[in-house]
C-alpha cells in the first residue's frame, strides 16, 4: 500500500515537473518575428519562427514593428507585442527585455516575471500586462485577477484590478502604485485587441471596470509614460487645465465644480 | 330590462368620466418603479468615449478612486411637458391636454462595494421629493382647474444590487412612496413596493447598447377616499402585482445619447372594487440626453402609453397617454 502511494506521488510529481517545465508553443503570429538560438554560442544568426514552434528557453524572441505572437497552452495565454524582446524559460517563467507582454489565466498559477534588473513572482489568476521600462524594471498591470505579487525587498502585495505597480531595482522592490482607467486601456491596447482569439477573462475585466466606476472619484488629465529611472515616471498631461500639477487637474473640485465642471 | 341596461351603461360611463378626471384616476394611472442603478449606470457610461491612439500596452490614465465604496449623489431636475391625457382618463387620447411642470429633488447613497469574486454587491438607499403642477383650465370641464389636483410625491427606498460578471445585474429592494395633495395638504395615496429585477446590457455595435430589463413586484397601497361617494371602494383596492419587461437601445452620437425604449407590464389586482382586474400596459418612448457639462444635462423626451384592462370595470381603466417635453437635470456626486 505504502509502495503504491509512493509510486503514485512520484508519478504526480514527475508529471507536475514536466508540466511546469513545459515551453509554450507559438499559436499565433503576425508580422515579423525573429528568434536567436542562444545555445549556439558560435553563431548569432536570427531566423523566423513558425506556428507551433516551441518557445524553448534557449530562444530569444524579437518582434518587429508590426510583429505579435501568442501562445495558448495549458490554460495559459501569453502574448508579446510589437518591438519586444523576451524569452520563455518555461510557460511559468518569462523574461522581458523590452516592449510589452500579456499573461492571462483562469486557473491559479505561480508565474515568475523578470526583466533586465527586476523580478517578481505572481501567485494567482488574472489578466496581466507587463511593460518593460527604461530603468530595467517593469510595469505590472493587472486588468483583473486575484492573487499576490512578491518581490525580494518589497514583500508581498495583493493585486487589485486596474492598479498598476512599478517593479523596480535589484534586489527588487515595489515602486508607486497607480489606479488606471481599465476601460481606456482595454480600448487602446493592441495586446488585447489585435489578436484573433478573445481572452477568456473578458467578463471578469468587465466586472473590474464596474468596480472602478463604483469607486471613481475623478480622472487625472494625464497619461502615464515610461519610468526612465527608479525615481522618475513620465506623466503626459493633456486637456485644458491651467494647473501646472497634472495630479491636481481634474479630481479636486468645489461644490459648484461638481455641478458645472467638465471632464 | 332594456331601461336597466341603459341606466347601468350610463352610470358606468358617468363614473368612468368622474374617475378618470380625479386624483384617484391619476394615482391609478401613475407608474411607480424602484430605480434600476444598473440601467442608469449603462446609460451614464455609454457616451463620452475618449479617443486615444492605440499602443501595445494601451493608454494608462490614472484615476482617483475612493478607498471605501461609499458615495452619494444629489440632484435636481425640472421638466416641462405637453401631456395629452395627464390624468390617465379612460377613453380617447386627447383629454385635458395640458402643460405639466415637474420638479424633482433626488438623492442616493451607495453604502459600499463588496467584491465577491464573480459578482459585486452594492447596497443603496435613496429618495426623492417631486412636485407636479398642472396648468389646464376649462370652465366647461368637470374639473375646471387641474391645478387643484397638483400633488407632491415623496419616495424612499432601500435597494440591493448584485452585478454578476456575466453582465446580468440582479436587484431587490423595497420602496415607500406617497402622494400628497398640495391644495389640501392631505395624503392621497401611499404604498410599499417590494420588488426584484434583472438587467442585462450588451453591445450591439460600437455606438449602441441593448438593455434588457425585467422586474416583478407587489404594490401594497392605501388610497384615501377614491371618489368620495361610492361605498364599494376600499383603501387597498390599488394593491396589485406587476411583471414588467422592457428593452431599450442606447445610441451614442457625438455627445448625444438617444434611447428608444419599449416595455410591457402585466398587472393583476385582487382587492375590493378591483377584485378581478387585470391590466396590460404598453409603453413606447424616445429619450434624448445631451450633457451640457459633467453634471448638467439637457433632456428631450416623448412617451406613448396604452393600457388595456379586463374585469368587471375594464372601461374605467383603459387609456392612452402621450407626452412630449424637455427638461434640465443637475447632479452632484460626492
Amino acid at each position: 500500500m505504502l509502495l503504491t502511494k509512493t509510486i503514485l506521488f512520484a508519478a504526480v510529481f514527475t508529471a507536475a515537473f514536466f508540466l511546469s517545465a513545459e515551453s509554450p508553443k507559438l499559436t499565433f503570429k503576425t508580422g515579423r518575428v525573429d528568434a536567436v538560438d542562444l545555445s549556439l554560442k558560435d553563431s548569432f544568426e536570427t531566423f523566423q519562427i513558425d506556428l507551433n514552434q516551441s518557445l524553448s528557453p534557449n530562444l530569444l524572441i524579437a518582434t518587429g514593428a508590426q510583429g505579435r505572437i501568442e501562445s495558448i497552452v495549458n490554460d495559459k495565454y501569453w502574448r508579446m507585442g510589437s518591438e519586444g524582446m523576451g524569452t520563455w524559460h518555461s510557460d511559468s517563467k518569462f523574461w522581458l527585455n523590452s516592449g510589452s507582454a500579456l499573461f492571462c489565466t483562469e486557473i491559479p498559477q505561480t508565474i515568475q516575471f523578470s526583466t533586465t534588473e527586476s523580478n517578481a513572482t505572481f501567485q494567482g489568476r488574472g489578466t496581466i500586462i507587463l511593460e518593460a521600462t527604461k530603468n530595467g524594471g517593469f510595469k505590472f498591470i493587472p486588468l483583473e485577477g486575484k492573487g499576490t505579487i512578491t518581490t525580494e525587498r518589497g514583500g508581498t502585495k495583493e493585486i487589485v484590478g486596474g492598479r498598476m505597480l512599478l517593479i523596480l531595482g535589484k534586489p527588487t522592490y515595489f515602486g508607486d502604485a497607480y489606479d488606471i482607467d481599465i476601460m481606456l486601456l482595454l480600448k487602446s491596447s493592441r495586446l488585447i485587441n489585435s489578436y484573433p482569439t478573445p481572452l477568456p477573462t473578458f467578463d471578469k475585466m468587465g466586472l473590474a471596470i464596474y468596480i472602478q466606476e463604483l469607486k471613481l472619484k475623478g480622472k487625472y488629465d494625464a497619461l502615464i509614460g515610461d519610468a526612465t529611472t527608479n525615481e522618475n515616471l513620465q506623466l503626459w498631461k493633456f486637456g485644458k487645465s491651467k494647473d501646472t500639477d497634472s495630479k491636481q487637474s481634474t479630481p479636486k473640485k468645489g461644490f459648484f465644480g461638481r455641478f458645472f465642471g467638465s471632464d | 330590462m332594456k331601461l336597466l341596461k341603459i341606466f347601468t351603461v350610463a352610470l358606468l360611463a358617468s363614473s368612468t368620466f368622474t374617475y378618470g378626471q380625479s386624483a384617484a384616476g391619476r394615482i391609478d394611472a401613475t407608474d411607480r418603479d424602484l430605480p434600476s442603478p444598473a440601467k442608469e449606470a449603462v446609460q451614464a457610461s455609454s457616451g463620452g468615449a475618449s479617443d486615444v491612439s492605440a499602443s501595445d500596452t494601451g493608454a494608462q490614465r490614472p484615476l482617483l478612486l475612493k478607498k471605501s465604496g461609499f458615495s452619494a449623489q444629489f440632484g435636481y431636475d425640472s421638466k416641462i411637458s405637453y401631456k395629452q391625457n395627464p390624468l390617465g382618463a379612460p377613453g380617447i387620447l386627447d383629454q385635458q391636454a395640458d402643460a405639466v411642470w415637474e420638479n424633482r429633488f433626488h438623492g442616493r447613497a451607495k453604502l459600499g462595494v463588496y467584491d465577491m469574486d464573480s459578482s459585486v454587491f452594492t447596497p443603496f438607499i435613496g429618495g426623492s421629493w417631486a412636485m407636479t403642477d398642472f396648468t389646464y383650465k376649462n370652465d366647461n370641464d368637470v374639473v375646471k382647474d387641474l391645478s387643484t389636483l397638483n400633488f407632491n410625491t415623496t419616495t424612499a427606498y432601500l435597494l440591493f444590487l448584485m452585478q454578476h460578471e456575466s453582465g446580468w445585474a440582479f436587484r431587490g429592494g423595497v420602496m415607500y412612496a406617497n402622494d400628497r395633495s398640495t391644495e389640501d395638504d392631505t395624503e392621497e395615496y401611499s404604498e410599499f413596493y417590494p420588488s426584484i429585477g434583472v438587467t442585462k446590457a450588451y453591445a450591439l455595435n460600437d455606438n449602441a447598447l441593448g438593455v434588457l430589463d425585467a422586474s416583478f413586484g407587489s404594490h401594497y397601497g392605501t388610497i384615501t377616499d377614491v371618489d368620495g361617494s361610492v361605498a364599494t371602494h376600499t383603501s387597498d383596492e390599488l394593491d396589485h402585482i406587476d411583471l414588467t419587461v422592457g428593452y431599450s437601445i442606447i445610441y451614442s452620437m457625438d455627445n448625444f445619447t438617444i434611447r428608444p425604449s419599449y416595455s410591457i407590464s402585466y398587472r393583476k389586482y385582487d382587492n375590493g372594487f378591483n377584485f378581478d382586474r387585470k391590466d396590460t400596459l404598453h409603453s413606447v418612448g424616445l429619450h434624448i440626453d445631451y450633457p451640457i457639462s459633467e453634471s448638467f444635462d439637457l433632456m428631450l423626451f416623448t412617451d406613448y402609453a396604452k393600457r388595456t384592462s379586463s374585469g368587471s370595470h375594464e372601461m374605467l381603466y383603459e387609456f392612452e397617454k402621450f407626452d412630449i417635453g424637455s427638461g434640465l437635470g443637475l447632479t452632484a456626486r460626492f
